[in-house]
């Protein structure tokens, strides 16, 4: 027994030496090592290391090792690994990024150098993914925008005009009705985020929803949000759009009621059309869904902004920044990266890599293209990006609460105008 | 000389070695360290860290963090979010220990009856429990009682218009219960082992002096499991103050907040919203509720359990 006993603490010890000696051993083959992590779908996964693969092979001198996962472990890894001070060299980050601006090493200096090479995009888009105090907090990875997917041959068959660019939201609330009223299906799907949607509608009468300060909100009068809230509710009441049960049943975009003919609009970005598009016309194929902007106010400011969709950012704790930005420059810049990733994160950014990936797109694909195009010529330039390090908290309040209560008719639109006013306000305090 | 009078030394020293470890105390621990290195590791260390954590504003993903005293607690005072999550975890406890107590009760004394198969009807009653709160029982309920689902279109077919559970904030709790009460096979076996303890000879002479079976059952077996059932109100009662699963996977809170139980809301300060301070304060709230609870049963228990002994 005692002899087990040695000999098993024997080979313990003996096995963490060995593991300790190997670690230390790593470092030192003059091979520079960067660590990078992503969320997303499988096929993501996939040509997202094909890309890695490539940039070793071109740059011996750098290892990359990667790590990925869907959104919600993805963002428990992230938070593990900040609480510990040990973030990936590059990280994924979405609009939440201000959540993790502790962690970020603004890009500026990268940039100017031309470690990191801008000359092929706009300032525009450059300023997307950039604070309001100038740092450039990442690259966007691809940019798209907020629409609406919508069904043609529903409208005609209702007798409702199609959705044309410029149109109000006093008509999408009007074709809805009409729609649900004839053709007995939704007018409209969800809203994926309500408290996103709203604050297009509010941006759309020059309100910001928050504030360059993080205290504060953008704006004092509830007002504002009361006829947004009050087109929701009669949507809900008139049965033209799910109630808060049948809206539970909808998790994904492929499982929206547009992709089953049940309803003849759905709310989307850019980029989930394509995954939208393909389930509706696999179940059948002499569908056509289209893609128009976000109704706006009257005489209003242009509805659909372009976002950046995600793009890595650059971790404070990297211990090699310099290997990091050569790796995202070849992300950005390389045709032959983008050829393998064909815009799965959103449209580039660099017009040399837009111009190749065109000709080659689908005609699902081709649709966003156009779409973002549309944005462009209607003068949609991209929106400043406003965020809140408390919007999660704030967004999960609007829909998960107000919209539910508005929608079932416990409240008014003027007393949900309140509450979310009151409670935007508090837990703004507390930043 | 030296040599021998060091290793003289040596055997006292090793012979006092063998004789601590020869002790039974020190064998005992020594069997029980993994578990006491666990106990220490991710339960006592961790949970006296989020004491201290609930008088800071830790934010996951943020770094650093200050002591800023009781605000947590403060805040929790004026969150309606805070209150009504307490309510609705109130109200579940309060439906659905109940009912899962009474179902496994009277489940419990059918099976305890000698009659063919019962060993197999036990085993399959038990079932449920064995795949008790996990995800796919959760995804499967949420699916049954959604529109089109299983339960939705039974009611269609009989010519009522389809339920909409999880469209109303006061419905959407129904599924949640029953689920909860559907998973009745560990106080069942409880109930079950005590039922069968009860001496034969109280029955008999019962039933010798006229009483029907309903009478036995309210007269004699109900009093004599009076310890099994404050056993089980307060194992059954705790864990209904922690229903986290059902209300994450199905409802997700909803509707309008109706099934956000408190255990769901301090998961989603913690890990959505990353506001650990805050979450680590409700926690202790939590824990001081339902140490009270469980207090009160337990106080008042001694008015109505009986034991068979004294």
């Amino acid at each position: 027994m005692k002899k087990l006993l040695k000999f098993l603490l024997l080979a313990t010890l003996c096995a963490t030496l060995v593991l300790v000696l190997t670690a230390c051993e790593d470092a030192d083959d003059g091979i520079t090592e960067i660590s990078i992590a992503w969320w997303g779908s499988q096929h993501r996964h996939d040509i997202t290391s094909e890309v890695i693969a490539l940039f070793m092979e071109e740059n011996p001198d750098i290892r990359v090792i990667y790590e990925f996962g869907d959104g919600d472990s993805y963002f428990s890894m992230l938070d593990t690994r900040a609480a510990a001070g040990d973030v990936w060299d590059l990280f994924q980050l979405g609009s939440n990024y201000p959540v993790y601006i502790d962690h970020i090493v603004p890009l500026n200096p990268f940039v100017s150098d031309g470690s990191i090479d801008i000359s092929n995009t706009t300032q525009d888009f450059i300023d997307i993914t950039t604070t309001h105090n100038g740092d450039i907090v990442g690259i966007s990875n691809g940019v798209n925008a907020w629409g609406l997917a919508y069904d043609p041959a529903m409208f005609d068959a209702a007798g409702v005009p199609r959705p044309a660019p410029g149109w109000t939201w006093a008509e999408f609330e009007h074709a809805t009705l009409a729609i649900a009223e004839q053709l007995g299906h939704w007018g409209m799907g969800v809203f994926t985020n309500d408290a996103i949607t709203l604050t297009q509608f509010m941006a759309q009468k020059g309100i910001e929803f928050w504030d360059p300060d993080p205290r504060q909100l953008g704006f004092d009068d509830p007002s504002v949000m009361v006829p947004y809230f009050r087109m929701r509710q009669n949507m809900v009441l008139a049965g033209a759009m799910p109630d808060p049960g049948e809206a539970m049943g909808i998790t994904d975009i492929e499982g929206d009621p547009l992709v089953f003919g049940e309803s003849a609009m759905a709310y989307l970005a850019s980029n989930q059309f394509i995954a939208l598009a393909n389930a509706a016309e696999a179940l059948d194929p002499s569908r056509q869904l289209a893609m128009t902007v976000l109704p706006t106010q009257p005489g209003g400011q242009v509805a659909s902004d372009i976002v950046s969709s995600q793009m890595f950012s650059l971790s404070r704790s990297s211990e090699n920044p310099e290997a990091a930005v050569r790796f995202l420059n070849f992300w950005v810049n390389s045709v032959e990266a983008n050829e393998i990733l064909q815009g799965e994160r959103g449209i580039p950014i660099m017009e040399h890599v837009r111009a190749v990936l065109r000709p080659q797109a689908t005609p699902v694909i081709a649709e966003t293209y156009a779409f973002i195009d549309m944005i462009g010529d209607l003068g949609g330039g991209p929106a400043t990006v406003l965020g809140n390090p408390r919007q999660a908290e704030v967004e999960d309040f609007l829909n998960d609460n107000i919209i539910d209560r508005l929608v079932l008719g416990l409240i008014t639109p003027e007393e949900a105008a309140q509450e979310v006013f009151d409670f935007a306000l508090q837990t703004v305090g507390f930043n | 000389m030296s040599a021998i009078s060091k290793s003289f030394i040596n055997d006292e020293k090793r012979e006092k070695i063998s004789r601590i470890m020869n002790t039974d105390t020190v064998a005992g621990y020594i069997f029980a360290l993994p578990f006491i290195l666990g106990f220490l590791g991710f339960m006592l260390i961790p949970m006296f860290m989020s004491l201290y954590y609930s008088f800071t504003n830790l934010t996951l993903g943020r770094i650093g963090y200050e002591w800023i005293g009781f605000a947590n607690y403060e805040r929790m005072w004026n969150d309606p979010r805070f209150w009504n999550s307490l309510g609705v975890t109130f109200r579940f406890v309060f439906l659905s220990v109940p009912v899962r107590m009474v179902f496994g009760l009277l489940i419990a004394y059918v099976l305890t009856r000698k009659f063919r198969g019962v060993h197999g009807y036990r085993a399959t009653y038990y079932l449920p429990t064995l795949i008790g709160g996990s995800i796919a029982v959760a995804l499967v309920w949420g699916q049954m009682f959604q529109r089109g689902g299983v339960i939705y279109n039974i009611i269609e077919m009989f010519g009522f218009e389809g339920i909409h559970w999880f469209g109303s904030p006061t419905l959407a709790m129904i599924p949640l219960i029953f689920m909860n009460v559907w998973q009745f096979g560990a106080a069942m076996i409880i109930f079950a082992a005590g039922i069968k303890d009860i001496p034969e000879t109280y029955i008999e002479a019962a039933a010798i002096d006229g009483a029907n079976k309903l009478q036995i059952f309210f007269k004699i077996i109900l009093p004599c499991l009076t310890p099994i059932i404050l056993y089980n109100l307060v194992m059954q009662t705790i864990a209904a103050f922690m229903t986290f699963t059902q209300a994450f996977i199905i409802t997700g809170g909803g509707p309008a907040e109706g099934t956000n139980f408190i255990a769901l809301y301090i998961y989603n300060h913690a890990f959505t919203w990353r506001n650990m301070g805050y979450a680590s304060a409700m926690s202790w709230i939590l824990l001081l509720i339902v140490a009270v609870v469980t207090g009160v049963i337990l106080k008042t228990s001694r008015r109505w359990t009986f034991y068979v002994n004294e």
